[in-house]
């Protein structure tokens, strides 16, 4: 990101500016990243997964379906 | 000093130092999801406190305190805080005035049932996580070794248990599983749904993990309380000091200023380049 500092004020280069709104764009992730190409997902499934079973585990604790 | 005593106790240093962070915040901005996630945290605080002084001594109070604001409550409230980061709708008051209610239910069943707790059985030499249940013998399981059984009337049949500290079928051990499904839900779907979320638009990187981070914080003590629950209790401090470290970096994650929004920009020279 660019910025000037001309008349006594910032001033945002034009090219930098979001081409939408004039807001800054939101931090990026980085492009071809292992970790958040293929290791996020499969973490986010993963706990997924788990939350589900902890859930059913808690049910059925609940619904007297497994003993305590 | 033993490990039951400093991984509670180290858990609790961190989780007050956390709800300190989360008030203040709160203070600062008065939003609720920070006013619910500070008393969940406290009352995570005040359970690991608890478990430090129970593997040192007894008193009826703090195993009180440990069971109602450990084994029950403190992940449903800050769940509670997660559904008010996540929702901007009102029904969220709704929930919340449920949870205010119905949390009054364990603190009511804890009170009556506290004459009934069996001192004579707590010992300093397990956590208290392994003897604060009576346990059902069921036919052909095998007793663990050096485990005291007892044989009970209960509802009309002699049943043989490990005795715990709670009577068999106290009702209050049938109001966790609802707390505990509540914040499972509401804390740790939260946080996989803001991971996937900012993933999916490929902004916030520092976000994306920072969720994964509280995500997994929460399924560390929820794995290990469904353990406990189940009878392995000597797993329970490890995923509490596991859970309050990724949770409270997890948090610091999400409250550091994001680096392009947010850093304040200074004027250095005539046409240079400041920003990120």
């Amino acid at each position: 990101m660019l910025y000037f500092w001309q008349n006594n004020a910032i001033i945002q280069h034009p090219m930098s500016k979001s081409p939408s709104n004039g807001q800054r764009p939101p931090h990026r992730m980085p492009q071809n990243s292992l970790f958040y190409e293929r290791i996020v997902p499969i973490l986010l499934v993963s706990m997924a997964v788990v939350m589900v079973v902890l859930i059913l585990l808690a049910a059925g604790v609940l619904l007297g379906f497994i003993s305590f | 000093m033993s490990v039951n005593l400093i991984l509670p106790f180290l858990s609790a240093g961190i989780m007050f130092i956390f709800t300190a962070f989360v008030l203040q915040r709160y203070l600062a901005r008065r939003r609720l999801y920070s006013l619910f996630w500070g008393i969940g945290l406290a009352m995570f605080g005040a359970a690991s406190l608890a478990e430090a002084y129970l593997a040192v001594g007894w008193n009826r109070w703090v195993f009180f305190i440990w069971y109602v604001f450990g084994a029950a409550l403190n992940v449903a409230w800050i769940g509670q805080g997660t559904l008010y980061l996540l929702v901007r709708k009102q029904w969220p008051h709704v929930l919340a005035a449920v949870l205010l209610i119905t949390s009054l239910i364990p603190i009511y069943l804890m009170l009556q049932v506290m004459p009934n707790l069996d001192e004579t059985l707590f010992t300093t030499a397990r956590p208290i996580s392994e003897q604060y249940g009576t346990k059902v013998v069921e036919a052909g399981e095998e007793i663990p070794a050096g485990a005291e059984t007892r044989v009970i009337l209960h509802k009309g049949e002699e049943v043989t248990v490990i005795p715990g500290l709670l009577p068999l079928g106290a009702p209050v051990r049938r109001t966790t599983p609802f707390f505990n499904i509540y914040g499972l839900i509401t804390l740790v779907g939260g946080a996989i749904w803001s991971s996937y979320l900012f993933w999916r638009k490929r902004v916030m990187p520092q976000r994306v993990v920072a969720n994964l981070l509280i995500a997994a914080g929460a399924l560390s003590i929820a794995f290990t309380s469904t353990l406990t629950r189940l009878g392995y209790g000597s797993y329970l401090y490890l995923g509490e000091l596991i859970a309050a470290i990724l949770m409270f970096i997890g948090f610091l994650m999400t409250a550091a200023p994001d680096k392009v929004g947010e850093r304040p920009v200074e004027p250095v020279s005539s046409q240079v380049e400041v920003g990120v």
